[in-house]
């Protein structure tokens, strides 16, 4: 079974890019359990509610929202983007993005070590969870 | 759409709805980002312990009369069936009927963990089966389960063909999700995908999810006026009954995260439609809810007269009561189905609400539209602060604390003690009809006036017993602990 | 093996959380998912200062299984000890943390400086039951917390019986045990219940001995303390439930303790006294209740089935019939455990089953013939069976839904009298 894992890099080596912050995202196939680099994505529109701006006191908007940060029902685009992808892996995740990428079923991991690193335990823990094998150590 | 039936791994709630835990704002901030997709939650450093998901999926599934639970895993997950079995035996005994239900545990141990058991869970299904003859068996797995890699839905496909009734894996591994009730969503998943039947014919009935039934005969008396069966679900409810809930002509609930799964699944799959207001607690709730009833029923007629008929005996007592509790300060712990209803509740009869702990929240419900609780309140400029609290007690003590309530309403267990023993009057909505229709939110309005009369209890405890917590954290700021401080 | 759990009667290990709630101003921190708190906790008493809304816990979520949970065990034990205001900080773990393998020791012992104690006890679930956890809890106060003390307190002892919560007269009982003690000059000492922790704790390595009054649980723990501190033990196995059992027992003890054998006579001639007084007034009742037949079941751990079963015969001339033992005993107790069933007056010998499937435990009852209704003192889950048979039904052992105790107990001479009038305040509701 084969799937895809986006990541937030800006050096390809380590995790260190937040969701918001991210200009692209590095997509790696996963096949056998083995993971390559694919393809990178350009993140299109610039979101114009990103973590910073998007306060506890509301958009801003009273009746309705205007710019770009999804409406009801929609997907931020950059979600929209990775939308294939079976799990998500950034320094750091907007609460509210992380709930429209759940809503699409994919899993969302914020951690701060190297993509190597990352990949390797989230493909060993999909490779057991889909075999049926036990995870433990 | 968010159902699949195919799949026995129900996408847990915080994935399907866009659920979320750790929240601090304004109820008006919680439903506009909740309108606008926009809500933030947060995750903890320091949590407490809250409540296991299987509880609530098995908590439903066991209150099925005679069927059989196998849930695989150490003892301690099936540790549930104490409980149940007291409780089967108590209701069955009030409605006047027997329940056989079992519950039995696979007391997995470490050999287990490491070696699997797949075999002895195998043979351990059919003598659950030899020995009981159950109409309907559902096969849990546990963490650990899910931790070793256990796969139920085999063993499951394997045993099916040596047994005559409806086997299905039911999917508690908890570690995959924080936000209890989902378990609510796991057993009605179960239900829709292994004992709902097509419809043959459409029947006047009405599908009642709810807990306990305690106020059956009630809405049976209520529901003749409209010339509609109520079928209640699942406490006491047969197998048989429930393969034929989708000949109904509607489905309602008593709580909304209770029932949106099973009624958004019966619209999707068998067109029966779901009824999704307001719910019935207060005076608008239950007239808006009536009313949809109606609508969608076409009995619109009948439902007004009753309606009518009703206001004339209660809305006077009601209102002399509103007199004594008014302006009263209350602060709420509850399940979002309960938190944002009884608030509009307290709304209604003059209490003022300072602080609202949903315990989680779903931001939207299955059909993309947001609660109509949220909507209500929105709608009627009804604010207050709220918080989403995944029932962290100690975020619950420090409010108590700075805010001095007059009053705290709570629906879960164990909770109310702490109010208690901050000095504040505590009232446990236990019962899901405590607040249904005109006769229960007078009663109700009368229980909040006693337990304000009445602070012997609490004031004698409270004097003489010491808080767990250290004076440093009643010091802190609630959002202490969450990772992403309020703006 | 995985193996059917027919109306179970044991929790997991990781109930060991309620041992370490019976000790005053103690908590556990749980290393497990959000839910096994509230499912280990049943509402016997298990509020309070502390109730397990309050124990902190790591609510393991995905990302922890898949990146490992130890940096959130450590924030964890970190804020519970600014937030809580305890005075022993027990870590347990759960079923999750020990397969994907957290190293929760390693955790803890970051600790070792912190202003308050941080131990902790390895409990997954699958490990065994809560006999074994409350155990280990034990374990881990000797291993990590306690040391040897040259100082010792003439006539100290520290009294281990009955396993916290799972137990429903726990408090009663170890107080009345206390009591016993005090009464025949010996200083008792334990750690659970109302006003007994850290203190109690501290006071251990300066015991005289060790008194355990247990078939099994706890032997362990007692011999480790013997290795670790030195403390030599008595192993009482069983309960003592009314007059012959506990005047056996003070005897015992007082033998141990090298007590004056007159001081020990002493106190038990003025209780015995009284105890007979009360038989004697109702020996009437004992005599000709018409619907009190001989035989009886017990069904329950080894503990009560043990010391039920010879309060029963011993004291009230009743006879036993099958008796069943459903705590999962280890086998290298139960030859010991079923010799204690034969040692009864009269040359009587109980017949002993140790069972944790409840099926065949209720199948044996049903085809038992016992001469009369039956007299059942089991869980929960015996009272429609001994309602089919028309027998009379006490509920003493977990899970209890049919009586509310605070404080209520068994043991000794009181509490002898206490079972007495439970057994017969449910014959006298019938007639014939």
């Amino acid at each position: 079974m084969s799937y895809k894992i986006a990541v937030a890099s800006s050096d390809s080596k380590n995790i260190n890019e937040t969701f918001g912050s991210a200009k692209s995202f590095v997509i790696y196939e996963v096949s056998d359990g083995v993971f390559k680099k694919s393809e990178e994505r350009i993140c299109i529109t610039e979101e114009k509610v990103a973590e910073n701006n998007c306060n506890s006191k509301g958009c801003g908007n009273s009746g309705g929202c205007g710019s770009g940060c999804g409406g009801q029902g929609e997907a931020s685009s950059k979600v929209e983007l990775i939308s294939d992808c079976r799990a998500i892996v950034c320094k750091k995740i907007g609460f509210h993005i992380q709930k429209q990428l759940e809503r699409k079923a994919i899993s969302s991991f914020d951690v701060n070590c190297t993509i190597e690193e990352a990949l390797y335990k989230i493909t060993a823990y999909y490779s057991r969870i889909d075999r049926h094998e036990s995870l433990r150590k | 759409m968010a159902i699949n039936l195919n799949n026995s791994n129900v996408a847990t709630r915080e994935n399907r709805i866009g659920s979320i835990t750790g929240y601090i704002g304004t109820l008006g901030d919680l439903a506009e980002q909740s309108e606008c997709g926009t809500l933030r939650g947060c995750s903890r450093c320091f949590s407490q312990s809250s409540t296991c998901l299987s509880s609530c999926a098995l908590g439903q599934l066991s209150a099925i009369r005679d069927i059989a639970i196998i849930h695989h895993g150490p003892a301690g997950c099936s540790v549930a069936s104490a409980g149940t079995y007291y409780l089967d035996k108590v209701m069955a005994k009030k409605r006047g009927v027997t329940n056989d239900t079992v519950y039995v545990g696979t007391d997995m141990n470490e050999k287990d963990t490491i070696f699997g058991s797949a075999e002895a869970l195998r043979k351990i299904i059919l003598e659950v089966n030899r020995r009981y003859s159950p109409k309907a068996i559902f096969v849990t797995s546990s963490c650990a389960t899910g931790i070793i890699g256990e796969d139920i839905d085999s063993v499951v496909d394997e045993v099916r063909d040596e047994i005559d009734v409806p086997i299905v894996a039911v999917h508690c591994e908890g570690f995959k999700s924080r936000i209890w009730a989902t378990g609510f969503d796991i057993s009605d998943h179960a239900v829709l995908s292994a004992i709902v039947q097509p419809p043959k014919q459409k029947r006047s009935t009405i599908n009642f999810k709810n807990f306990y039934e305690s106020a059956r005969p009630e809405i049976i008396e209520i529901f003749k006026n409209f010339d509609l069966e109520p079928i209640f679900l699942y406490c006491n409810s047969t197998v048989e009954e429930l393969s034929h809930i989708s000949e109904s002509l509607a489905t309602t609930c008593i709580c909304g995260t209770l029932g949106n799964y099973l009624g958004n699944g019966l619209e999707e799959k068998y067109g029966v439609p779901y009824i999704r207001t307001i719910n019935p607690l207060g005076i608008v709730g239950f007239e808006t809810w009536l009313r949809e009833i109606g609508k969608v029923t076409d009995r619109s007629e009948s439902v007004e007269k009753y309606i009518a008929e009703q206001r004339e005996i209660y809305i006077p007592q009601i209102e002399e009561i509103k007199k004594e509790i008014k302006d009263l300060r209350a602060v709420l712990g509850m399940g979002p189905g309960y938190t944002f209803e009884v608030s509009r509740v307290l709304n209604e009869l003059g209490i003022k609400v300072v602080w609202a702990l949903a315990w989680h929240y779903d931001k939207k419900y299955e059909n993309g539209d947001v609660p109509p609780s949220m909507e209500y309140l929105l709608e009627n400029g009804v604010d207050f602060e709220a918080s989403v609290a995944d029932q962290q007690n100690y975020e619950v003590m420090n409010i108590l604390h700075k805010y001095q309530p007059d009053l705290y309403l709570s629906r879960h267990p164990g909770s109310t003690v702490w109010a208690i023993k901050n000095g504040t009057p505590a009232v446990y909505v236990a019962d899901e009809y405590m607040i249904f229709g005109y006769k229960h939110t007078l009663e109700f309005a009368k229980s909040i006036l006693d337990s304000i009369h009445n602070r012997s209890f609490e004031q004698n405890l409270a004097k003489r017993v010491k808080l767990p917590y250290t004076d440093w954290w009643y010091q802190q700021n609630v959002d202490k602990f969450l990772e992403e401080a309020k703006k | 093996m995985a193996k059917l759990l027919d109306k179970q009667r044991y929790k997991c290990a990781l109930g060991a959380m309620q041992t370490v709630q019976a000790i005053t101003r103690a908590i556990p921190v749980l290393h497990s998912g959000p839910g096994c708190a509230q499912k280990l906790s049943d509402s016997i008493g298990s509020s309070g200062y502390f109730s397990p809304n309050i124990f902190p816990c790591t609510s393991i979520n995905e990302k922890d299984v898949v990146f490992g949970g130890v940096k959130k065990l450590e924030t964890t034990i970190e804020n519970a000890l600014k937030v809580i205001d305890a005075d022993l900080f027990v870590v347990l773990s759960g079923c999750i943390p020990e397969i994907v393998g957290d190293d929760t020791g390693e955790v803890v012992s970051r600790f070792k400086n912190a202003e308050k104690p941080v131990i902790y006890a390895s409990t997954a679930g699958f490990k065994g039951n809560n006999y074994k956890g409350h155990e280990q809890v034990i374990d881990a106060i000797i291993e990590q917390y306690l040391e040897k003390s040259d100082e010792k307190e003439q006539g100290l002892v520290n009294i281990w019986a009955d396993v916290p919560y799972q137990d429903l007269f726990w408090l009663g009982n170890i107080r009345e045990l206390e009591n016993l003690i005090a009464e025949i000059g010996l200083k008792p000492n334990t750690i659970f219940g109302y006003e007994r922790g850290i203190e109690n704790i501290d006071r251990i390595p300066k015991a005289q001995f060790n008194l355990l009054v247990s078939p099994w649980v706890s032997v362990g723990n007692m011999k480790k303390m013997e290795k670790k501190l030195g403390i030599l033990y008595l192993h009482y196995p069983t309960l003592p439930i009314g007059a012959f059992e506990t005047s056996k027992f003070l005897r015992a003890v007082g033998e141990f303790a090298g007590i004056p054998s007159e001081n020990v006579e002493r106190v038990i001639t003025e209780h015995e006294k009284y105890y007979y007084y009360l038989i004697e007034r109702y020996a009437d009742m004992f005599l000709e209740t018409r619907v009190m037949a001989k035989q009886f079941s017990v069904v329950a751990d080894a503990q009560y089935s043990l010391g039920i079963t010879k309060f029963l015969v011993n004291d009230l001339g009743l006879v036993p019939a099958k008796q069943f033992i459903t705590d999962d005993t280890p086998k290298n107790f139960q030859e010991q455990i079923r010799a204690e069933f034969e040692n009864l007056n009269y040359g009587i010998k109980a017949e002993v089953e140790f069972e944790t499937d409840s099926y065949k435990i209720h199948s044996e009852i049903q085809s038992h013939d016992y001469h009369g209704y039956p007299l059942i003192l089991g869980s929960y889950y015996e009272k429609e069976l001994t309602e089919k048979l028309f027998g009379h039904y006490l509920n003493i052992s977990w899970p209890v839904q049919d009586k509310v105790v605070l404080d209520d107990f068994y043991v000794g001479y009181t509490g002898g009298i206490r079972l007495i009038e439970d057994i017969y305040s449910v014959a006298v509701q019938r007639w014939n």
